[in-house]
């Protein structure tokens, strides 16, 4: 049958190919093939030879305590506050110079009709702790070694690792937008601590910057039956502020949803007027003459 | 006199006023007036289905003729639940969309509504 129907198909495509034919003609493609050695192959191969990776089957079948919950699931962030908890603040900590300049030019510019460091349409990663409250869901997959997080928000990917391992050696990390996680069980609490973040348009709330001495620390349970994860927020950067910003975020199970492909293209986004490059596009192609779009 | 400065951009920054956001927003939406809606008789030029914005490229009819915009929509899983699909609109269709205009003049806006070549409306059209 199967058979039939391709021969069918050959013959009703035969057409096309044939007028295809009449003016290209396809190139015949080598490539030849050079065996590499096996020191060139392991070379390719990012390690840690002194530890084994998270999903190694050895490392996954290594004894240990059994853990106080399991934060598989796919989680929505509670914002029946307000759209406005999604931030992390008020209340602040007492700023330096650059949190105090975000504090107040961020609302001139809001009222001028700008952006104000519109890192994210710029499709810089909004990194931690922004990446858990953008209002998108958040899928959790708990192993014995390590929680993966793949947010909505363009895919990024965030991984805690329990497996004992220590941060990394300072000098040979790659800082990351979402910063290395380590976590350990603690009673009935999870007990994050992140480090080496990117500092380049890496930002909190609305515009406030971050220096390569922030450090976040996540004390996280699951409340409400485990319908809720709460999480206890502690920054730290005392580059950029004094003491430890605190704040408390609540994350719903939401279990009739999945995470889907998701890219920031900065090309599309010159059709985004809400983004610098979208305005940008709309400024050139001029003003309006549509009654009623200019004041 | 840090402290002040922080109580002062702190006061600043709960007295400004706060825009209506679409719900799946990524960036923020200060250069739009969330508080004017304007309507635009219009030619679909393209209509992009995709993560995390939509976006919908058109020609809008003016006095002086045909005005290429760039309207901001919210994310496909967010225009599902009022009725879009990734087929609700193709290159020629004639339709009439209600947005939030850039607060320049400039030719851009986020979606409000929408009414479609059969008459069907989807959004806010009032």
């Amino acid at each position: 049958m199967s058979r039939t129907l391709t021969i069918a198909l050959a013959l009703a495509l035969w057409p096309v190919a044939a007028a295809a034919q009449d003016t290209l003609t396809q190139p015949e493609v080598v490539r030849p093939l050079t065996p590499l050695s096996p020191e060139r192959l392991e070379q390719m191969v990012p390690k840690h030879p002194d530890y084994l990776g998270a999903l190694a089957p050895e490392n996954l079948a290594k004894p240990r305590p059994a853990p106080p919950f399991d934060v598989t699931g796919t989680w929505f962030v509670d914002l029946s506050k307000g759209f406005a908890d999604y931030m992390f603040g008020p209340p602040y900590p007492r700023f330096g110079p650059e949190g105090i300049e975000a504090l107040i030019e961020q609302p001139k510019a809001q009222a001028r009709g700008e952006t104000y460091r519109d890192a994210i349409g710029q499709c810089y990663p909004p990194g931690m702790p922004m990446l858990m409250t953008r209002v998108w869901p958040h899928a959790f997959i708990q192993l014995p070694t390590a929680i993966y997080v793949i947010s909505g928000f363009n895919n990024s990917v965030r991984t805690i690792f329990l497996d004992g391992r220590l941060h990394s050696d300072p000098d040979l990390v790659v800082p990351s937008y979402n910063g290395e996680s380590i976590g350990r069980w603690d009673g009935d609490t999870l007990v994050v601590h992140t480090k080496y973040f990117e500092t380049d348009n890496h930002y909190i709330d609305l515009g406030i910057p971050i220096s390569d001495q922030f450090e976040l620390f996540e004390r996280i349970r699951l409340v409400n039956d485990g319908r809720t994860m709460e999480v206890e927020y502690e920054l730290i950067d005392p580059q950029m502020w004094e003491g430890e910003w605190k704040s408390t975020k609540r994350f719903n199970r939401q279990d009739y949803t999945d995470i889907n492909e998701a890219n920031c293209i900065l090309q599309y986004n010159a059709n985004l007027p809400g983004t610098n490059l979208g305005s940008e596009t709309a400024e050139e192609r001029g003003q309006s003459d549509i009654e009623g779009v200019s004041e | 006199m840090m402290k002040n400065l922080a109580k002062i951009a702190i006061a600043a920054a709960l007295l400004a006023p706060l825009p209506v956001l679409p719900s799946l927003a990524h960036h923020s939406y200060s250069m739009f007036d969330m508080n004017k809606t304007i309507t635009l008789d219009a030619t679909v030029v393209r209509f992009k289905w995709q993560n995390p914005h939509a976006f919908i490229e058109i020609d809008a009819a003016s006095r002086n003729g045909p005005e290429r915009w760039a309207i901001e929509m919210t994310s496909p899983n967010n225009l599902t639940q009022e009725g879009w699909k990734r087929t609700s609109l193709k290159p020629g269709d004639k339709i009439k969309l209600w947005i939030h205009p850039l607060r320049s003049g400039a030719k851009g806006g986020a979606y409000a509504g929408v009414r479609l070549p059969d008459g069907s409306t989807l959004g806010d059209v009032s």
